[in-house]
């Protein structure tokens, strides 16, 4: 499989396409042809942007890449393990790939060339979650993490100008933290606290299913104050908060990944704005729900803050939300798709399969338009894509 | 102005196999050549499903169900007349109850995942010392409120099963003539695990849940399986993460990287010593939903369709050379891993696990038409 960034296509890695996708398919909703070049860029805006995803290859090697919306790959930086999300400062000249969890190390690079410009290993005791942000001034980075020993949720603290050495961490008040984002004010990091226990010697096998207790915590990003904590009713303690994604004006948006029986459909997102009281979850069909499959892997607001797009890589199906209301609004079908990041088109989205390739998924439409790539199509893309602006 | 709905038209599951081939021509202009996809039909995925079903699932609950009975029973016994014999009558009882879940932990999906059975008849791996704690906190406390059946349902799942009942076993004091609240918290232990094995077995054939039928009836309405072949791919995870299960907790955390790093006390069912029995009779579970027990297995879809010949003789192969190297390690687990003979036997165990793992999950998949990505497998 050598020089395998083309040609061998995901044929050696899955060769099926979901059901879900294959149903799709055969009833024409998905079954478009291939958007060629420039058809991402007219969709996706002017282009200059790019996006990056953790991502393998057929030989099981795992980069982080760079791409367009039109679908050049730009460049792949090596890794050493599996990565999962990115941070990318505010200046837009360093961007970091973390671990996924129980990660090892987190990778800073450039992203408009992927040069990379530092590696920096888990602190003794602690491991990756596999995300983080960045503080508003883009001196700091934060991560989520683990501390094992003291059996409880961390935000490690990174000094950008040290070559992002650990300065400090602060407690993210939960077990299992996940997704951490800045809020729009610039001072506050919310943080998903997925509530599930694990042990780095365990693999990722969950220890506490019965007594999970899930939140969302706001924390003063100077000290970690806990400003805010927000959990769902005691009888909703098994939906684990995992991913964010937060509007301009401050409203926070949420998915869930639920850990009870997969025929029970429960509500799988909503949103909180700071300040109230309690979670707001999307009610929703038993239909919607079921395409989901108690699983959402990632979430993303598109560049208007009108549309929220969830991603559900079992269910083969990205679940796009009006924010604002909770309403349903399309459900386009991408098997194994689970990154998902907003372009500069209100209602565009761009999506990636882990089977391969890109998307462009258009709320409008309610389609889900492949991206004609080899270079794209031959890389299994992981969870999470991140915007960088040019 | 939202045009798109939210609702999408699916094709019947009938015409599955006919259309396959319009797929294929589809998925050739997305995908470069790969495998023949396997000509496998919705009635060929459903046979499959509900043989396992009656072969597999039903009949090995019963086991764990009449085990546990004859638990309680010994429970009983015990504690009307503790001594030596009735304490290993009771301990015999317990093996076989321990024995009969190794036979069905892989199956977790359906009416054992209802009020959090799983949890409470055997939750591990969990943080260490938690089983130990939580049971000698109980019996500290020796309050009679707190075994009665309502609020004991609802206590922590780590005083609620086998691996509770262990440390009341084989743990400390174990042999000294029992307390009055000691028998009294066994009791509400073994009665509890009699009936949450009798209500699996009664969930999956009827009443309200009727899961068999649930599994055999996939459809638009159905909550848990839209088709047949979603059915399988259940029964697929469960072997995938069985498999899983024995490499990443069983194996790998109590082998360490050497012998001087092995955790012997990490290893499942130590205080019994029948962590490695738990590994074999795992191993065999799994490998009847793959054979099938009389009636066909995900063994049968793989002959069925004929996309990867090899593959059939290589998986019967590799279960049965994995049991008998399992079958062949003499010492405990927690011995053997620091053993100069037994541990390569360990090491070439864990490494046939994984093989084993790799073999269903890069090439089962394929054979028998399953979609596994990279991501809806990874969790996160």
């Amino acid at each position: 499989m050598g020089g395998a960034d083309r040609g061998s296509g995901t044929g050696a890695v899955v060769p099926a396409l979901g059901r879900r996708r294959l149903l799709a398919l055969l009833a024409g909703t998905a079954a478009l042809p291939l958007a060629g070049r420039g058809v991402g860029r007219a969709a996706a805006g002017d282009g200059r942007a790019l996006f990056l995803s953790a991502c393998a290859d057929a030989a099981g090697r795992f980069f982080a890449g760079g791409f367009d919306a039109d679908g050049a790959l730009a460049y792949r930086v090596p890794l050493a393990d599996r990565g999962h999300s990115l941070a990318v400062a505010p200046d837009g000249e360093v961007a970091v790939q973390f671990a996924r969890r129980p990660g090892r190390f987190l990778v800073a690079f450039d992203p408009a060339s992927g040069a990379r410009l530092h590696e920096v290993a888990n602190a003794e005791g602690r491991r990756f979650n596999g995300h983080g942000a960045f503080s508003a001034d883009g001196a700091l980075l934060y991560a989520s993490e683990n501390d094992f020993e003291g059996d409880r949720g961390i935000v490690g603290v990174y000094e950008r100008a040290a070559g992002f050495r650990r300065v400090g961490e602060f407690a993210s008040h939960g077990l299992g933290p996940h997704d951490l984002r800045l809020m729009p004010d610039g001072r506050t990091l919310v943080v998903a606290n997925g509530g599930i226990r694990t042990d780095p010697e365990l693999s990722r096998i969950k220890l506490n299913i019965p007594t999970m207790a899930p939140s969302l915590a706001y924390l003063d990003a100077r000290d970690g104050r806990l400003l805010d904590r927000l959990a769902l009713p005691e009888a909703q303690h098994l939906a684990s908060i995992r991913h964010l994604a937060v509007r301009a004006d401050g409203l926070v948006a949420f998915a869930i990944q639920y850990q009870g029986p997969k025929g029970e459909l429960v509500p799988l997102a909503g949103t909180h704005r700071p300040g109230e009281p309690a979670l707001r979850l999307f009610a929703a069909e038993p239909a919607v729900l079921r395409q989901l499959d108690n699983y959402i892997g990632s979430a993303a607001l598109d560049c208007s803050g009108r549309y929220l797009a969830t991603a559900s890589p079992r269910g083969g199906t990205i679940q796009v939300w009006e924010a604002e209301s909770g309403r349903p609004v399309c459900a386009p079908e991408i098997a194994d798709g689970c990154g998902v990041a907003a372009t500069e088109v209100p209602g565009v989205f761009l999506a990636s399969s882990g089977l391969g390739g890109t998307f462009v998924v258009e709320a409008g439409s309610g389609r889900a338009t492949p991206i004609a790539a080899p270079a794209l199509q031959a890389l299994r893309w992981d969870h999470h894509i991140v915007r960088r602006d040019a | 102005m939202m045009r798109c709905a939210t609702s999408k038209r699916r094709s019947s599951p009938v015409r599955f196999g006919r259309l396959l081939l319009a797929f294929c021509l589809v998925l050739a202009t997305l995908l470069p050549a790969g495998p023949a996809a396997a000509a496998l039909s919705a009635d060929d995925y459903q046979r499959v499903n509900e043989a396992l079903v009656a072969d597999h699932v039903v009949p090995r609950y019963r086991t764990l169900a009449a085990a546990a009975e004859r638990l309680d029973a010994a429970a009983a016994a015990y504690c009307a007349a503790p001594g030596e014999d009735r304490l290993g009558a009771l301990r015999a009882a317990f093996g076989e109850t321990l024995d009969g879940w190794m036979g069905v932990q892989h199956l977790q999906f359906g009416p054992v995942e209802l009020f959090l059975r799983n949890y409470r008849l055997h939750f591990w791996p969990q943080a260490r010392g938690k089983v130990g704690g939580a049971v000698a906190e109980l019996l500290a406390a020796a309050d009679p409120a707190a075994l009665e059946e309502a609020r004991f349902r609802n206590a922590s799942t780590a005083v609620q099963g086998l691996p509770a009942l262990e440390v009341l076993l084989y743990g400390p004091d174990a042999e000294a003539p029992p307390a009055d609240y000691r028998c009294r918290l066994l009791r509400r232990i073994t009665s509890g695990m009699a009936g949450m094995t009798r209500d699996i077995v009664a969930d999956w054939q009827g009443g309200n849940v009727a899961f068999a039928e649930t599994l055999a009836s996939p459809g638009e309405d159905n909550p848990y399986f839209e088709s047949a072949q979603e059915a399988t791919l259940a029964f697929f995870q469960r072997l995938y993460n069985g498999l899983e299960m024995i490499a990443d907790a069983r194996l790998r955390p109590v082998l360490g990287a050497s012998a001087e790093q092995s955790q012997p006390g990490l290893a499942e069912s130590r205080l019994s010593g029948r962590s490695l029995r738990n590994v074999v009779l795992n191993l065999e579970a799994l490998q009847a939903l793959y054979l099938g027990e009389g009636g066909p297995g995900l063994a049968a879809l793989v002959a069925g369709s004929g996309a990867d010949p090899e593959l059939d003789p290589l998986l019967r192969k590799a279960f049965r050379l994995t049991l008998e190297n399992a079958r062949g390690i003499e010492p405990p687990l927690t011995e053997a891993v620091a053993d100069p003979a037994a541990r390569p036997q360990l090491e070439q165990l864990l490494t046939q696990v994984r093989a084993i793992r790799q073999i269903v999950r890069d090439r089962l998949t394929k054979a028998i038409d399953l979609a596994i990505g990279f991501n809806s497998m990874d969790g996160d």
